[in-house]
C-alpha cells in the first residue's frame, strides 16, 4: 500500500477517530490532569499542581502507598513472565526488550516509591484517614447495585419469563413496563417525594386508609431513606432488564424445548437445563448494566432526598457532584477516576466470568 | 441517485452556513445577560423592551437552570466566552476568583463618578456583599465588583394567627430561646400543627441558622477566629450552638421529616397554618402570597440564647450581575445597570418579582408583608462580608453534624468532635 492509499483510508477513520478522541480520549486524560490539580483557597479559577495528593487523601497515605507498592510488583512480574518474547520478527524483539525494560522500571519506581512512603508513614506517625464520606458513597451506591442486581434483575426475569409466554398481550406488556425508564429519574424522584414523604405523605395516608397504619412511617427518614431509594430505583429500572431479557429469551428455538418435552424433560428441567444456560450471556450482560447503570445514579437522590438526612443517601456521583459545585475540581475528578477504574476492574471480571461459565 | 447526493449535499452546507449566521437582525449594540432565575425571566424581557424603546439598545436575558448554571460559567470563563453580564453564584472567593484574574470589571470609578450618586443609591449591605476592601485575605484590588439589583434577608418569621390562638400578644414573639421552644410547644400540641419548619433538606439554611446562633451565643470575633483555625470547634460555645439543635428536638417542637424537608415544602407548611415559626428567606413571600393570601405573619429578631453579644441575620443582595470586563459593550452594559436599579425599575421589579428593593427609599412602595424583611437591619451580615469564611469541607460537616443531632443520631458533643476533626484535615487548604 502506498503512501497515497494509506493517506485516502486514513481518510474515511479520521472523522470517527477525530469525534472519538473530541469526546471520549481528551476528556479522560484531562480529567487524569485535572485529578491531579487542587484550586486554590483564594482563587477557585487557580489550579495547582499536587501530583497525586487528591488520591492520597481519598485512599489515605497508607493505603496509596500499599497500591503502589501491589502495582509495582504486579508490573515487575509481568515483565518477568516474558509476555513480550511472542514477538517474532528481529525489529520485534528488540521493541519487546525495551518495553520489557520500561515495565521493570517503573515497577521497580512504583516499589521504591512504596517502601519510601511507608517508611516515611512509620517516623512522621502518621495516622490512617482515608476519605470516609466518599467511601461510605460507594458502600451505599453498592448497597443500591446490591438491591438492583437481586431484586430488580429477578424482577424483570419473572416478568420476562411470563410475558414470553404471553403472545396476544406481550407487547402490551412490554409497553407497560418500558414506561418507567422512558419517565426521568428526576421526574420519578419528584413524584415519589410527593408520595412518600411526610407532608403531604400519599402513601403513608393511604396505608391508613386500608388498615395498614401500623406500616406507616418516615419513608426519607434516616433508618429508610437509603432502601427507600434503592427500591425506588429498582421499581424504575427494571424495564431495562426485562426487555433485554425479553429479547434473549425470544432467542431461544422452540425446537429446543420440543425436542426435550418429547424427551421427557419437566418445567423445571426445561428451565435449567435450556433456558438458563441459552441465557447466560445475556444474564452477564443485564448484571454488568444493571452495575454500571446502577452506581452512576445522581437524579433519582437529588430529586427524592437530595442526599439527605444526615448524608445517609449521598451516592457516590452525588458526592463528585457537590465536590464539584464547592470547586473541588480536582478532588472531584480523582473521586470520578477511581469509580471509573472500580467499575471497569468489575466488568471485566464478569466478563472473564462470563466467558468462563460459557466454555 | 448521485444528482440526489448532490441535491442533499448542497442543501445541509446551506443549512450549515445560514445557522452559523447571525439570527437577530437588529440594528446598534446587544448587550447580553446570563442568568438563572427562571421566576424573572418574563420581568426582565419586559424591562428589556422598554430600555428598548428608550434608548434604542437590545437587551438579550439568556436563562439557564439554576443547576447547571455555575457549570456554564466556568465553561464559559475557561472558553473566554462570558457574556456582558452576568451573575456569580457561591461563596465569596468565587467572586474573589473572576475579580483577581480581571474577568470583571471594576465598578467603583463608575459608582463614584458624579458625587457617587449611583453608589449612594444603595442599602449599605447589598454593596458590601459584591465590595471587597483594603487588605483582604483574597489579595483583591479594593472595590466594588457587582451590582446588586435586589436585596434578600433570611429570618425568623411567625404566624400571627397562630400566635394568637396561642393567646400571646401580636406584637410580642418571644426574644429569648426558652421562650420560643415553650410557645413552639404549645404550637405543636394542637393537631396538624407544628411549632417550627424549615427547609433543612437544604443544608445551606442549616449553616446560615447555626452562624446566627454562633454570633450570638460566642459574638462574631470569636466565630470568625474558630474559621481562622484560633479556636476549636469542641470549644464549649460551640457545644452551646449544637445544643440548641438538641433542644429543639428534645421540645418535638420540629415539624416531622424536617431535615428531608425542602425549602418550598416548608413554605407550604407555613402557608396554610401550620406552623407557628419557621425561618426562611424573603422570596418565601411569594409562595406565601400564591398559597394563602389571607396569611397573616411577621418577622421576628433570632430568640436569643445569650444576652451578651448579638444575633446575626443573613442579607444582602439577592441578585448582583458583575461586567464583563472584555465586553465590547462595556460602558452600555454599565449603563443599562445603572438605569436597572433607578427607583422606577426597582419598584418594577418589586411588583413583578416580589423581590426586596436593593436602593433605599422604597419601603413605602413594597408591600408589608415583604417590607418586613427590611427589619432587624442592626443584625444583618454576610458570609461575603466576613473577613474569612469557612472551608466547604468543615461547612458540610457542621450541616451533616446538625442534620445528625436533629434526627438524634449524634450528641452535640460528637458532632464538635467530628466537625474538629475535619476542620484539622482540611487545615492547609
Amino acid at each position: 500500500m502506498n503512501r497515497k492509499e494509506q493517506l485516502i483510508n486514513f481518510s474515511f477513520v479520521f472523522p470517527a477517530l477525530a469525534i472519538f478522541s473530541f469526546f471520549y480520549i481528551i476528556p479522560f486524560f484531562y480529567t487524569f490532569w485535572l485529578s491531579l490539580h487542587k484550586a486554590s483557597s483564594t482563587n477557585v479559577l487557580d489550579l495547582n499542581f499536587v501530583g497525586v495528593r487528591n488520591f492520597k487523601d481519598i485512599f489515605s497515605v497508607q493505603i496509596f502507598a500499599a497500591l503502589a507498592g501491589i502495582l509495582g510488583i504486579s508490573l515487575i512480574v509481568f515483565a518477568f513472565k516474558n509476555k513480550f518474547k511472542k514477538l517474532s520478527s528481529k525489529r520485534k524483539k528488540s521493541l519487546a526488550k525495551t518495553l520489557q525494560i520500561i515495565t521493570i522500571a517503573a515497577g521497580g519506581a512504583f516499589l521504591v516509591y512504596s517502601i519510601g512512603a511507608f517508611l516515611n508513614i512509620s517516623k512522621q506517625a502518621l495516622s490512617f484517614s482515608p476519605d470516609l464520606q466518599w467511601w461510605n458513597s460507594v458502600r451505599r451506591s453498592f448497597y443500591i447495585t446490591l438491591w438492583g442486581l437481586t431484586f430488580q434483575n429477578c424482577l424483570a426475569f419473572l416478568l420476562a419469563l411470563g410475558v414470553d409466554r404471553a403472545a396476544r398481550t406481550g407487547k402490551y406488556y412490554r409497553v407497560i413496563f418500558f414506561l418507567l425508564p422512558v419517565l426521568g429519574e428526576v421526574i420519578i424522584g419528584l413524584l415519589l417525594r410527593i408520595m412518600l414523604s411526610h407532608y403531604p405523605g400519599v402513601f403513608n395516608h393511604l396505608l391508613e386508609s386500608i388498615g395498614l397504619g401500623q406500616w406507616a412511617q418516615n419513608w426519607l427518614g434516616k433508618d429508610m431513606a437509603l432502601t427507600t431509594l434503592a427500591v425506588s430505583h429498582c421499581w424504575r429500572g427494571f424495564g431495562y432488564g426485562f426487555i433485554i431479557l425479553l429479547a434473549g429469551l425470544q432467542t431461544i428455538p422452540e425446537q429446543l424445548y420440543e425436542a426435550a418435552k418429547i424427551d421427557g424433560a419437566n418445567a423445571l428441567h426445561r428451565f435449567t437445563k435450556i433456558t438458563i444456560p441459552m441465557l447466560i450471556p445475556i444474564i452477564f450482560l443485564v448484571i454488568i448494566l444493571t452495575i454500571l447503570g446502577t452506581v452512576q445514579i445522581i437524579g433519582l437522590p437529588m430529586a427524592l432526598t437530595r442526599g439527605g438526612p444526615a448524608g445517609r443517601t449521598t451516592v457516590s456521583v452525588l458526592r463528585i457532584f457537590e465536590d464539584l459545585n464547592n470547586s473541588h475540581v480536582g478532588y472531584a475528578s480523582a473521586e470520578g477516576l477511581i469509580l471509573g477504574l472500580i467499575l471497569v476492574t468489575l466488568s471485566f471480571s464478569l466478563l472473564k466470568i462470563s466467558k468462563k461459565i460459557k466454555s | 441517485m448521485r444528482k440526489f447526493f448532490t441535491f442533499t449535499i448542497i442543501l445541509l452546507v446551506c443549512f450549515t452556513l445560514t445557522g452559523c449566521g447571525e439570527s437577530r437582525q437588529e440594528t446598534g449594540p446587544t448587550v447580553t445577560i446570563w442568568h438563572w432565575m427562571s421566576d424573572r425571566q418574563d420581568a426582565f424581557e419586559q424591562l428589556a423592551q422598554k430600555y428598548k424603546q428608550e434608548k434604542e439598545i437590545t437587551i438579550h436575558f439568556e436563562l439557564f437552570p439554576h443547576s447547571a448554571y455555575t457549570q456554564k460559567i466556568n465553561a464559559a470563563e475557561a472558553a473566554n466566552d462570558l457574556p456582558d453580564l452576568f451573575g456569580i453564584l457561591g461563596e465569596k472567593r468565587v467572586l474573589a476568583s473572576f475579580a483577581k484574574e480581571k474577568k470583571i470589571e471594576d465598578l467603583t470609578p463608575y459608582m463614584e463618578a458624579q458625587d457617587s450618586s449611583w453608589k449612594e443609591r444603595f442599602i449599605d449591605i447589598c454593596l458590601a456583599v459584591n465590595s471587597f476592601k483594603k487588605d483582604n485575605i483574597y489579595a483583591v484590588k479594593p472595590g466594588i465588583y457587582g451590582v446588586p439589583i435586589d436585596a434578600m434577608s433570611i429570618q425568623f418569621l411567625y404566624n400571627k394567627d397562630l400566635l394568637e390562638k396561642e393567646g400571646f400578644a401580636l406584637d410580642s414573639p418571644p426574644e429569648n430561646f426558652q421562650d420560643f421552644l415553650a410557645i413552639a410547644k404549645r404550637a405543636n400540641d394542637t393537631k396538624d400543627t407544628y411549632g417550627f419548619a424549615s427547609g433543612w433538606g437544604e443544608t445551606w439554611l442549616i449553616y446560615c441558622f447555626t452562624t446566627n446562633y454562633a454570633f450570638d451565643l460566642m459574638g462574631e470575633e470569636k466565630f470568625l477566629n474558630t474559621i481562622k483555625g484560633e479556636v476549636p470547634y469542641t470549644d464549649p460555645d460551640w457545644i452551646k450552638v449544637f445544643s440548641l439543635f438538641k433542644d429543639l428536638r428534645e421540645e418535638g417542637i420540629l415539624a416531622p421529616g424536617i431535615i428531608t424537608m425542602n425549602n418550598k415544602e416548608a413554605e407550604q407548611i407555613f402557608a396554610t397554618n401550620r406552623a407557628l415559626f419557621t425561618f426562611n428567606g424573603s422570596w418565601g413571600v411569594n409562595t406565601y402570597q400564591q398559597i394563602n393570601p389571607q396569611l397573616k405573619y411577621e418577622t421576628m429578631p433570632p430568640p436569643k440564647a445569650n444576652q451578651k453579644y448579638p444575633p446575626g441575620i443573613w442579607a444582602g443582595a439577592g441578585t448582583s450581575f458583575v461586567v464583563n470586563s472584555r465586553s465590547e459593550n462595556k460602558q452600555e452594559s454599565i449603563d443599562f445597570l445603572n438605569w436597572l436599579t433607578e427607583a422606577k425599575q426597582q419598584v418594577f421589579l418589586i411588583k413583578e418579582t416580589n423581590n426586596l428593593p436593593s436602593i433605599k427609599g422604597l419601603k413605602k412602595d413594597t408591600p408589608a408583608n415583604m417590607g418586613n424583611f427590611l427589619d432587624n437591619q442592626q443584625y444583618f451580615t454576610h458570609p461575603r462580608l466576613w473577613r474569612i469564611n469557612e472551608n466547604s469541607r468543615v461547612v458540610e460537616a457542621i450541616n451533616r453534624g446538625v442534620q445528625n443531632i436533629v434526627i438524634g443520631a449524634k450528641t452535640p458533643e460528637e458532632v464538635a468532635k467530628e466537625v474538629a476533626k475535619t476542620k484539622e484535615r482540611y487545615k492547609n487548604e
